[in-house]
């Protein structure tokens, strides 16, 4: 038995009262939720709406909805991780490595122009902070698709936050080291290392966001 | 023993060959959306395997998240349905999947029944 367009409205407000706020889930549990309900009210007819409704529920677990949801987070996360540092790897490799050598070797030649360490450290680490607006710029710009919200963009941005995390420990390191620093110059090399390395997250996680987007647009059709 | 007890949606032995019983699905039926999919196992097996919505969703996301599916809507009867399909990556590692689910068949057969030939 088909349910009517009334009864697939109650259906569909009724995941999201779940707070189920993500376009991709909506759309999943929704469609399996009526699928289920209207098979069961095939088989079972004197059955009411709500009771058609409670079964087809009841077969998401103790959790329901929510479950499926903490689940699909770890899921993406996990994997958004993993795509972002397989991309940060491409850049240790031949013959991307070119270039984050150039970039340590350039940034640790300007340190000498430099009488205090430590004011280039601050530079350097606030360029980084700086280009971690980026991915905040990014979350305002896919916050929302065509007024519809995604879990997997919203997870990505979780992600890409981690460069700032990077200045922090620079910038948290360097203070720590700032004698040593003064004394050697030679322990800047790891310093220039590490900013590239946050550099590089900057850089991967705006690609690898723009290419999920991409990707959302054309699997919802939208613009 | 009691039809319950070989009920074998709890089974573990079944845990680890969700992803490749997916992909095994897809690869035949072209595009599939979750219910069809629940629901599909569940004739071939004749109600023996009950695919768990729980399960399901976190298997297809991970599929999709690792770039094996891809994601499909269509509006169907006043609602937008969400289909997975196979991408080219997928279609290969079903191949590698479905080969190493049948030697593990095979070697099992082997050693649980050695006098019956697989």
């Amino acid at each position: 038995m088909k349910l009517t367009a009334e009864q697939i409205e109650y259906v569909s407000n009724y995941v999201k009262s779940f707070d189920i706020k993500w376009y991709e889930l909506q759309v999943e549990l929704t469609d399996h939720m009526i699928t289920s309900m209207e098979e069961i009210w095939e088989k079972e007819p004197e059955l009411t709406f709500h009771q058609v409704k409670q079964y087809a529920e009841n077969r998401f677990g103790r959790n329901g909805f929510k479950e499926v949801e903490k689940e699909r987070r770890i899921i993406l996360h996990k994997e958004f991780n993993r795509s972002q540092w397989k991309m940060v790897v491409e850049y240790l490799k031949f013959p991307k490595i070119a270039m984050s050598v150039l970039l340590v070797v350039f940034v640790y030649r300007i340190s000498f122009y430099f009488e205090d360490i430590s004011i280039y450290i601050k530079i350097l680490f606030g360029i980084l902070l700086g280009a971690s607006i980026i991915p905040i710029f990014n979350w305002f710009l896919y916050r929302k698709i065509n007024g519809k919200r995604f879990l997997a963009l919203e997870t990505l941005f979780s992600v890409n936050i981690g460069s700032i995390w990077f200045s922090y420990w620079g910038i948290f390191l360097a203070k720590n080291f700032i004698e040593n620093l003064r004394k050697n110059h030679l322990i800047f090399l790891p310093f220039c290392c590490f900013w590239v390395l946050g550099v590089l997250l900057v850089i991967t996680g705006r690609h690898l966001t723009n290419k999920v987007a991409s990707n959302i647009k054309k699997q919802y059709q939208l613009t | 023993m009691p039809r319950n007890d070989k009920k074998m949606k709890n089974s573990q032995l079944y845990k680890g060959s969700l992803n490749t019983i997916i992909m095994k699905l897809l690869e035949e039926n072209g595009k599939m959306y979750g219910y069809e999919i629940t629901q599909k196992v569940k004739a071939i097996t004749q109600g023996e395997l009950n695919i768990t919505e729980g399960a399901l969703y976190p298997a297809l996301h991970k599929l999709e998240a690792e770039g094996l599916l891809d994601v499909e809507i269509e509006k169907v009867d006043n609602r937008m349905r969400k289909y997975y399909k196979l991408t080219e990556k997928g279609t290969t590692e079903t191949v590698n999947r479905l080969s190493e689910l049948e030697d593990f068949i095979r070697n099992m057969q082997s050693l649980v029944n050695p006098k019956l030939e697989f």
